[in-house]
């Protein structure tokens, strides 16, 4: 790891670098596809919560579903975007590290802040189109939706050193991560309250420190309709540990790293 | 402050099925600014491993480097190009991670490519010969203390050849340069330190005319 100063500045402009290129690559020449980068995201999370306004239960009760779903989703991309692009990272980027000025943390680095530009502008911009249809109100307390949006971008990050690292460091993952992601995605905690939940389900699956996040950015724009469990100390505590183990995984997978 | 890159008991082994492969064997070697290196390798012999060691690229498995100059990355290396990117873009790319100005080098390296308006397409469309211009032209285009060249790539024709030449061994003459070749006609003609890197062991000559004896005894 680099420490001085100066190493810092280095690595800042390395990560712009890459995300300037990633951008071309990614989203094509032309600036439409510049805007991709926040539509892709406010689409999925749109067509969720259309499906799930029309066909379940705006009919049944009042709860505020599309708002519900809209934060929580979106919320969650930020963690499933985040790893998708960073167990890639390295790989796609190989022929890079021929630079030695060029690190895997800048790899890593720069698709995480990608991805949490994009997902969070698309939040944004969905949350102010639905606020136009009349489908969610003025957040409760701002405050709760940044805690929680940042604690779920720190998780993101985190886990997405262990991911880039874990690609290089194991053969199988690759073949399972998709479903492995997919469970995940399920039980994280994004499209369910923990109020729903027995009390003795709710116990662990407060373990996932994904449900504490979501909880809080629900909680900030939902406001008190329901009861919230969120604990700020446990997810910033389980961000730590992640970030450390991230760290510690991508040194060793850095000695196995071959550039061809 | 001295400018030197510094190998210290480097070695690097890599597993293999059933036991593991010493590529370097505890190379001590001290590159001071000016020095021209020509390590002379047959195939096999850790040659690539030890550019990519000393650019960077490749951490050593015991021993430590310190590096107290800028070094290149290998040079006329093509693995960094993305085919999508044109070569407008790749040369953007390498000018913001070393942090010089991409306006002041876009002369120099078109017209050292000589890729016309290829320049402005994507990499993908390039012939191979075009690529290789282009890689070089980039690796010009950062100014570094010391560059690596793994191979005396001989990229486009004798015109473009001869460009190199004189960009290299005239213009950057107070640089230094680790060469790594089973060719001795380059590394007679520009180094003036000479070196035989046989089974991952490193071993300094006094003269070209040791090394290339024991080189050609193997």
């Amino acid at each position: 790891m680099r420490s001085s100063l100066k190493g810092f500045a280095v690595m800042v402009r390395v990560v712009r670098a890459l995300i300037f290129r990633e951008l071309i690559t990614r989203y094509g020449r032309d600036n439409l596809g510049f805007l991709w980068t926040f539509f892709e995201p406010a689409f999925f999370a749109f067509l969720v919560t259309l499906v799930w306004f029309y066909f379940r239960m705006h009919q049944r009760s009042d709860f505020p579903v599309t708002a519900f779903i809209f934060i929580g989703y979106s919320n969650g991309l930020l963690w499933r975007n985040t790893i998708n692009q960073c167990f890639r990272a390295i790989s796609a980027n190989q022929g890079l590290l021929y630079h030695s000025i060029v690190k895997t943390i800048d790899l890593v680095a720069s698709r995480f802040l990608l991805e949490f530009l994009s997902v969070s502008g698309g939040a944004i911009m969905l949350g102010v189109f639905l606020y136009g249809l009349g489908w969610v109100s003025v957040p409760y307390d701002w405050s709760y939706i940044l805690i929680g949006w940042f604690l779920m971008a720190w998780f993101a990050l985190a886990m997405g050193l262990i991911f880039a690292a874990s690609s290089v460091l194991s053969e199988v993952l690759e073949h399972f991560i998709n479903a492995l992601l997919y469970i995940f995605w399920i039980l994280s905690g994004s499209l369910y309250a923990a109020a729903w939940l027995p009390p003795s389900v709710r116990k662990y699956a407060l373990y996932l420190p994904t449900l504490h996040n979501a909880e809080f950015v629900r909680h900030g724009l939902l406001g008190p309709i329901m009861t919230y469990y969120h604990d700020l100390s446990y997810s910033l505590v389980f961000n730590m540990i992640a970030t450390v183990i991230g760290f510690y995984l991508l040194r060793i997978a850095e000695r196995k790293i071959e550039v061809e | 402050m001295e400018k030197f890159v510094r190998l210290e008991g480097v070695s690097k082994i890599y597993p293999l099925r059933g036991g593991v492969k010493y590529a370097l064997k505890n190379i001590n070697l001290t590159i001071n600014y000016g020095d021209k290196l020509g390590i002379l390798g047959r195939n096999g012999s850790g040659k690539s491993t030890l550019i990519r060691i000393i650019s960077g690229a490749t951490k050593p498995t015991t021993g430590k480097i310190i590096k107290n100059m800028k070094v290149s990355w290998p040079l006329a290396f093509q693995g960094g190009f993305q085919g999508s990117l044109t070569g407008l873009d790749n040369l953007k790319f390498i000018c913001r991670i070393y942090g010089v100005d991409w306006r002041e080098k876009i002369d120099y390296v078109k017209s050292f490519a000589d890729l016309g308006k290829y320049f402005y397409e994507p990499v993908k469309t390039y012939s191979s010969g075009m690529r290789a211009r282009l890689a070089f032209a980039l690796s010009l285009a950062i100014d570094f203390d010391c560059y690596l060249i793994d191979e005396i790539v001989v990229v486009g024709d004798q015109r473009f050849h001869q460009k190199s030449r004189e960009e290299l061994f005239e213009k950057r003459r107070d640089k230094s340069f680790v060469f790594v070749s089973h060719q001795p006609s380059f590394i007679k003609e520009y180094c003036n330190r000479f070196f035989v890197l046989t089974e991952g062991v490193l071993i300094e000559f006094d003269n070209f005319q040791s090394a290339w004896d024991f080189y050609s005894r193997q």
